[in-house]
């Protein structure tokens, strides 16, 4: 009887933190370059309890859902979308974290390199890119990834592929940090300049999600309600005997 | 409870609503003269790690480690410089061009900006300037008793004068290019400045080195799409209904939560 109040109690908690995740999703619905957060309980130790009852122990579990969002034209030289797969690699300004990105809405900042819009530096394969900005010419990426400005070779965008995404670590700006995972330098990427990738975040999906996270939420509240009131029964008609 | 799932759905508002401020701002501009189109740039905010416990008796394997994000915030809005259509004016100073530059103007303050609206006029002492009174740069003065002006595609100003019937030429228009004009920053007023993310920019006659024309007689259109930015609206809207929805269910479940002791 304990035990299935506790369950409840931690049913609720779960569905709580799931209500979270699909809500961030939403908020990130026209994020580029984001990737949707996908939850999922996962049941362990199945077996019969010492009333001949199935027993499990759940926990929650989360992963990134790595498909490509849609691809978006937007004309400025410096956006870039890889077209397959494959992750841009950036780099905070503090601290020596790599991240992983398929945001590739990129800007010239300090210095004069190449940034995401929040300020961290893009890697080529030879480390921050230079845009020469003073220097006559137009800005032109090949679909190697190589930049030109004019006639002048500045740098070759360094992608990545990752085997095993669903061991990265999610960080801010549509990013992931390797966690598990072991990133490779990709021979072949194709880099589309002009282009974003947008979320994929599909909206009719999240609500369906939200709905359905509500209604358990509050049928696991009935379920504590009911098995509080059989106890409270019990104690009070055993205190009549 | 912390209402952490409240809270995103409102920074989720808010980013719609950035979107909803910005697409009124094209739409506002859709008949400006060499107005160039914007667009807001969202991205996720950090992410908290979790420990969610398991259900079970405890015999279980560890808990969980979730990544919970905190919503989404708006780092940049970008500017799309792509051509304006044109409309015909027939105002021998009003120009247009056609293909890559910027117009430079003298401002009050003494600095220069840069503007693709081409809607000149002469001051009192005969000086080609803006609509506000920025002279343009380099300075081209018309004399009084100019007949007939006329601005060639390489942005030759030339005049014929009072009982002449000779062209004399008067001057030069200069554009300004930049290798990276997404970092131009605006100014209002359909003028851009300069910053270290654009560069300085290098100068030169309409038609050469990759610079666009002039087009004398003309005016750049806006480039606002209006069936693309009213589609744009339509989509923040709906996405701005979803989080809000959200913020009522996070609520709903907050009582749900508070109805456990009746």
């Amino acid at each position: 009887m304990l035990l299935r109040l506790e369950n409840a109690a931690a049913a609720m908690n779960a569905l709580r933190h799931s209500q979270e995740i699909t809500a961030n999703n939403l908020a990130n619905a026209n994020t580029t370059g984001y990737k949707r957060d996908r939850f999922f309980t996962e049941a362990l130790n199945e077996r019969l309890d010492a009333e001949r009852a199935p027993r499990s122990d759940r926990r929650l579990q989360q992963v990134a859902d790595i498909s490509p969002g849609a691809i978006k034209q937007t004309e400025n030289p410096l956006d870039v979308a890889l077209g397959g797969e494959g992750f841009f690699e950036v780099r905070p300004e503090e601290g020596d974290a790599t991240h992983y990105t398929r945001a590739g809405h990129f800007t010239v900042g300090k210095e004069g390199t190449l940034r995401t819009p929040d300020g961290r530096q893009v890697m080529g394969e030879g480390g921050p890119i230079q845009i020469p900005v003073d220097e006559s010419g137009d800005i032109n990426i090949a679909k190697d990834g190589t930049i030109t400005v004019g006639d002048q070779q500045v740098g070759r965008l360094k992608v990545v592929s990752v085997d095993n995404p669903a061991q990265m670590e999610r960080r801010e700006g549509a990013s992931f940090v390797a966690g598990g995972a072991t990133p490779e330098p990709m021979d072949a990427p194709t880099v589309l300049q002009g282009m974003v990738e947008t979320s994929n975040v599909s909206p009719v999906e999240e609500m369906t999600n939200m709905i359905q996270t509500s209604r358990q939420y509050e049928a696991q509240q009935r379920s504590l309600q009911a098995t509080n009131d059989t106890l409270s029964r019990a104690t009070q008609d055993l205190g009549q005997l | 409870m912390p209402p952490r799932a409240l809270q995103t759905a409102a920074l989720g508002m808010q980013t719609q609503q950035t979107r909803v401020d910005n697409i009124a701002n094209n739409l506002a501009n859709a008949n400006t003269t060499g107005f160039k189109r914007s667009r807001a740039v969202f991205q996720d905010l950090l992410y908290q790690n979790v420990q969610a416990d398991g259900a079970g008796e405890g015999t279980g394997a560890e808990p969980a480690e979730l990544q919970i994000g905190h919503g989404s915030t708006t780092v940049a809005t970008m500017r799309n410089f792509s051509q304006g259509g044109f409309t015909k004016t027939g105002n021998s100073l009003n120009m247009a061009i056609n293909g890559d530059g910027f117009f430079q103007v003298r401002r009050p303050d003494g600095s220069l900006a840069y503007t693709r609206d081409g809607t000149f006029t002469l001051s009192s002492n005969g000086n080609i300037v803006t609509q506000t009174g920025m002279q343009v740069e380099p300075n081209i003065n018309v004399p009084p008793d100019a007949m007939e002006i006329d601005i060639n595609q390489e942005g030759v100003v030339s005049a014929r004068l009072q009982g002449e019937s000779e062209m004399i030429e008067l001057g030069q228009i200069e554009l300004a290019r930049f290798s990276n004009k997404n970092g131009l920053r605006a100014v209002g007023g359909n003028l851009y400045e300069k910053t270290e993310a654009s560069g300085e920019p290098f100068l030169g006659a309409p038609g050469r080195n990759g610079m666009g024309t002039v087009r004398q007689g003309f005016l750049e259109k806006g480039n606002v799409e209006v069936v693309k930015e009213m589609t744009n609206l339509i989509q923040a809207q709906r996405t701005y209904e979803l989080n809000s929805k959200m913020v009522k269910t996070s609520d709903n479940m907050m009582q749900t939560a508070n109805n456990v002791k009746r």
